[in-house]
């Protein structure tokens, strides 16, 4: 099992978490803009994680997903951070939204219909 | 390096935590009940999350809310640590000097609400919890 490597992507998003806390104290005005310190889906991303380590299901598949949706997500916040470039925000945030969705599904069907 | 400590020890910061956090929660609801009852609220007024309720009832509210926010990423570390059994006193010492700023940031919401004091409490709890994030990834990825 690969739960050490399934753990980067969280530690990637805890470290972005922690980096708008930062900008927000700073009043960057674009950090400001989405009013939730934590996102929902990326709650949903860690009670993911965390079932994938307590289910033995961190292969290399959802290591490789998980990475997926943690890059989108550090590439929507940082369009977010540049408001020049905000218009991108919206489909890197949209994507990683699928990836988590993908994840969710093969986890689902690992567990339910042993794939 | 891992002194393995009991669940139990392991899991009572979070307890705590989460009792803060129903406490908060009930007192709210029981007020917001009340307000309506005795009609100093309607709810049409609040049905879509207006900020329409009564001053006390509004810090309640967002200091319930406020609970939803970081002690969510201390509810994940707690999992983790129990998951990967690094949970020993690098964890729990900080995990309840964590829930004590918790403690006194809730109290300071809900009294007088002095944001110079409620923001140095937040921060320094900000703080403790990215310090308990970054001992646990440096021990995780130490491993690989």
């Amino acid at each position: 099992m690969l739960t050490q490597y399934i753990l980067i992507p969280v530690f990637v998003l805890v470290a972005r978490t922690f980096v708008l806390l930062y900008a927000r104290r700073r009043g960057a005005p674009d950090a400001r803009r989405d009013g939730q310190l934590v996102d929902p889906f990326d709650v949903l991303f860690y009670v993911l994680v965390a079932h994938l380590i307590a289910t033995r299901h961190a292969n290399m598949i959802m290591v490789v997903l998980a990475f997926a949706y943690a890059v989108l997500r550090i590439v929507q916040a940082g369009f977010d951070l540049r408001g020049s470039a905000r218009a991108w925000s919206g489909p890197a945030g949209e994507a990683a939204r699928v990836v988590l969705l993908i994840i969710w599904i093969w986890f689902a069907a690992q567990i339910f219909a042993g794939i | 390096m891992s002194n393995q400590l009991s669940n139990q020890a392991v899991l009572l910061p979070l307890i705590v935590q989460v009792a803060l956090t129903f406490a908060i929660g009930f007192r709210m609801a029981a007020g917001r009940v009340a307000a309506v009852r005795s009609r100093k609220v309607h709810p049409r007024d609040v049905a879509l999350r207006e900020p329409n309720w009564p001053k006390p009832l509004l810090q309640l509210q967002n200091s319930f809310l406020n609970q939803m926010e970081l002690p969510v990423l201390f509810y994940l570390l707690t999992i983790l640590a129990l998951f990967t059994k690094t949970g020993d006193l690098w964890f729990v010492v900080p995990a309840w000097i964590f829930v004590a700023l918790r403690l006194a940031h809730a109290y300071v919401h809900l009294t007088s609400n002095y944001m110079p004091h409620r923001g140095m409490l937040f921060i320094a709890g900000a703080i403790v919890l990215c310090v308990m994030w970054i001992i646990f990834a440096v021990r995780i990825l130490a491993g690989l």
